[in-house]
């Protein structure tokens, strides 16, 4: 996440609350919950270095109009949830935490229509949604207390599942009366929803990371925006001539930051290089595969052509809080997930922007990881069969459709995206859909945060600084995240 | 020891009277102190039930966790140039605003305020002031000539500008010394200047010993709070976080672990729960010697004066 985006109260506390973890996956779903001002946008000057007559030019800019911004608003849309029959007596409530906060888009409460559309249904199994109280510290002293919440949306679960503190949902998923079915869901989703055979949460609506690019600063820079890059080669090469510096050496403009927004976290880069990071048979940390090492001297590499490492660290110093950088125009090409279309449509609609792809390098592995949140049963739970049956409603394919649709992410049925005449009308859409096939999940390590947090992304940080090699770095992040695993499966 | 029958009943209504704050003492401090101390000899993740496991928690923290190094090292750093410096620009302000000028509660307000503003609201304030391109400081040291320092993405600079961020909470201090200062008697001033001692000889002489019981309190309070920094580490790390790049939430190449964050991420980020313990444990004997040095070492330099 691009910590300079501040001022909203919300992201504010739960980048002080869960650290860098959650601010990860807490920009997923964030286009409707950004508030705050509408900055004036950085005026551009198209015309003036381009080798293209004015009128060529013109015209350009109005073609974009039209076909960058996207429909402005989704369909309106329902949701309804199935009666379960019979209802208890009895009554029973059923006490529903997020990890994330609400998701308020077009005036709609998604989640509460939600949780409302099924409380209707279902007057004796009422449903009390909770938003901003998933901290781990906190969900995990309810269920060491005996008095867990029945359901919970977290980030990813690893952290639970290995404490023991699930239900599993294996012996529902057997039963087979339920949409989750392995050949129906993205292949990436479905790797992060089992770990070691069981399934312990259902993912609720997914999203990837793409390349959004800057059409104006492409054309100034004399590049075609509708050619986006291919690979990291063409990615750095375009990078280098949208980047502006000032007569001291500082970036005005920059090309890309492989840091920056989600691009880098959860290992990206290696995994985009090929790496798998996490040997799930042999219970072993991979972060010094060859391709993770190649990856982060590929990450030195562009640090040195864009101006340095602190050059760019110095560029993000400079961000103004609360204003996004691709929006005010700073940043020409940013990775991030497909919420940025939210963020662009409130509050810079004046930007010419596109949307590619994932960059990832030549013959490397296409996608990006997966964000979004999963709907887990706390252990202790006593209406587990109630919250299954909950559960089946809220990640089932019309809640899904309806909460990707309306808050712009992605259901994790790929037939009922193709489906979807909305996504299909909004070209922006179409590069995150086209990855999503291909997409991985965040690697399954029991200690998932411990690893990246603690020691994958700071020895990045140390190679990038020049303290240490690339083999150096991935062979000491791997060997600090392997001793955490090890002491926390071995007990 | 035998009680009378009266000091019996005096004892049972002293507590009674005394049981609310007794009943919060024994709850709320002296259970999870004693619980903290058996965790600390355990391996404790919430969920699961403890493990005994002797001090190995200790012996790792002090043996094994590279970590543990350099957020002992930070934690020095910032507690030997911190506390001094603090106690020296509280001093000074304090002399400064003793005089008798006009409109002094007016000075002496102005310099309380920055106490009193909750210090997640002043980091934030700080995070910009410390900006590299745009920040105050760095405008002003290249007014002067001098380079831009990149005060919070740089590892080297990162704790010398928490040093200068804890200089500015010092009005409390400043209240404290002030006080002392009205407490130093006249006549020793009206008998310096009949002797022909100028202004700076009176603080050096009469001022600065006879508010050494000052200095002593808030040196060992300065000492203690310094090593139990964590906010502000905590803050910028996260709100600064845009800066830091790839490092981890402890600053740039951990340049900002701090003992108790370091404690913080262990027990509710990584839910080590026994080893956190331990760190806890670790850092009050590490304290309570420091004070103790400091304590001892008073009798040579800390002066009460009129007693």
């Amino acid at each position: 996440m691009s910590s300079k985006q501040l001022p909203n109260r919300r992201m504010f506390l739960k980048t002080i609350g869960f650290g860098a973890l959650s601010g990860a996956l807490a920009a997923c779903g964030q286009a409707a919950q950004q508030s705050g001002s509408s900055p004036t946008p950085i005026e551009i000057e198209v015309t003036k270095e381009v080798p293209v007559t004015t009128e060529v030019e013109v015209t350009k800019v109005v073609e974009v109009v039209i076909t960058a911004t996207p429909a402005p608003k989704p369909p309106a849309m329902r949701v309804t949830a199935p009666t379960v029959t019979p209802q208890p007596e009895p009554a029973v409530d059923l006490a529903f935490w997020d990890w994330y906060g609400r998701l308020v888009w077009n005036n709609q409460d998604l989640k509460q229509v939600q949780v409302d559309a099924w409380n209707a249904a279902n007057p004796n199994i009422r449903v009390s949604y909770l938003p901003n109280a998933g901290a781990k510290e906190k969900v995990l002293t309810a269920v060491a207390s005996g008095t867990p919440p029945d359901l919970l949306l977290t980030d990813p679960p690893a952290d639970y599942v290995y404490r023991g503190a699930l239900e599993t949902l294996q012996p529902y998923i057997d039963l087979g009366n339920h949409p989750f079915e392995k050949d129906a869901i993205y292949p990436g989703v479905w790797q992060a929803m089992e770990y070691e055979g069981q399934v312990y949460g259902v993912h609720k609506v997914v999203n990837n990371g793409g390349l959004y690019i800057n059409a104006d600063l492409f054309w100034k820079a004399g590049l075609d925006p509708d050619k986006p890059p291919t690979n990291l080669k063409e990615l750095e090469e375009y990078a280098l001539k949208v980047q502006r510096t000032d007569s001291q050496g500082n970036i005005e403009i920059l090309g890309f930051s492989p840091w920056m927004n989600i691009a880098g976290i959860w290992g990206t880069w290696a995994q985009a290089f090929g790496a798998q990071m996490w040997d799930a048979q042999n219970r072993r940390v991979t972060f010094d595969e060859p391709a993770s090492i190649r990856a982060l001297e590929w990450q030195v590499e562009y640090a040195k052509k864009m101006g340095g490492y602190e050059k760019i660290l110095e560029f993000n110093d400079s961000l103004q809080g609360g204003v996004d950088p691709f929006g005010s125009g700073r940043v020409a090409m940013y990775y991030t997930g497909p919420w940025q279309i939210g963020i662009m449509q409130d509050h810079y609609p004046t930007i010419n922007y596109r949307t590619a792809r994932a960059p990832v390098p030549e013959g490397g592995r296409p996608g990006s990881w997966l964000g979004g949140s999963w709907l887990v049963i706390p252990k202790g739970t006593k209406h587990r069969d109630l919250a299954w049956e909950f559960l089946r409603f809220y990640c089932g394919r019309d809640a899904q459709n309806y909460e990707g649709t309306q808050g712009i992410g992605f259901s994790i049925f790929p037939e009922d995206n193709a489906k979807n005449e909305w996504f299909k009308s909004v070209k922006l859409l179409q590069p995150f859909l086209e990855d999503l096939p291909n997409c991985w999940p965040i690697p399954l390590i029991p200690t998932v945060s411990h690893a990246f947090f603690t020691a994958f992304n700071p020895m990045v940080d140390e190679a990038l600084r020049g303290r240490r090699t690339a083999e150096d770095a991935m062979k000491e992040a791997s060997r600090l995240a392997q001793a955490e695993v090890d002491r926390f499966l071995t007990r | 020891m035998i009680m009378s029958r009266v000091q019996r009943q005096k004892l049972k209504w002293g507590l009674v009277f005394i049981s609310p704050w007794l009943a919060g003492f024994i709850i709320l401090t002296l259970y999870p102190m004693g619980a903290s101390l058996y965790y600390s000899f355990t391996d404790y993740d919430v969920l699961r039930p403890p493990v005994w496991v002797g001090v190995q928690n200790y012996t790792v923290f002090l043996t094994q966790d590279n970590l543990a190094f350099t957020a002992i090292s930070n934690t020095l750093f910032y507690a030997v140039f911190s506390v001094p410096l603090g106690i020296v620009v509280a001093v000074a302000l304090a002399l400064l605003l003793n005089a008798r000028v006009k409109g002094l509660a007016v000075f002496r307000s102005i310099f309380f305020i920055p106490s009193i503003v909750p210090v997640v609201a002043s980091a934030v304030l700080w995070v910009w002031l410390f900006s590299t391109r745009n920040g105050l400081i760095n405008l002003g040291l290249q007014a002067v000539g001098l380079p831009k320092v990149a005060w919070l993405s740089d590892p080297a600079w990162t704790k010398p500008a928490l040093i200068i961020m804890s200089l500015w909470s010092v009005g409390g201090s400043v209240v404290i010394y002030l006080a002392g200062l009205q407490d130093i008697p006249q006549p020793l001033y009206e008998a310096a200047m009949i002797d022909g001692a100028n202004t700076w000889q009176q603080i050096t002489r009469i001022t600065l010993p006879l508010l050494t019981p000052q200095i002593f309190f808030q040196l060992v309070l300065g000492l203690i709070g310094a090593f139990q920094v964590f906010v502000q580490a905590f803050i910028l790390g996260a709100i600064g976080g845009g800066a830091l790049g790839m490092g981890s939430e402890a600053g740039p190449a951990n340049s900002l672990l701090f003992y108790s964050l370091y404690l913080y991420l262990n027990a509710f980020r990584f839910f080590r729960m026994g080893y956190a313990s331990a760190m806890a444990w670790l850092l009050f004997l590490i304290t309570l010697a420091l004070t103790l040095v400091v304590l001892r070492s008073s009798r040579q330099w800390v002066h009460y004066g009129g007693a």
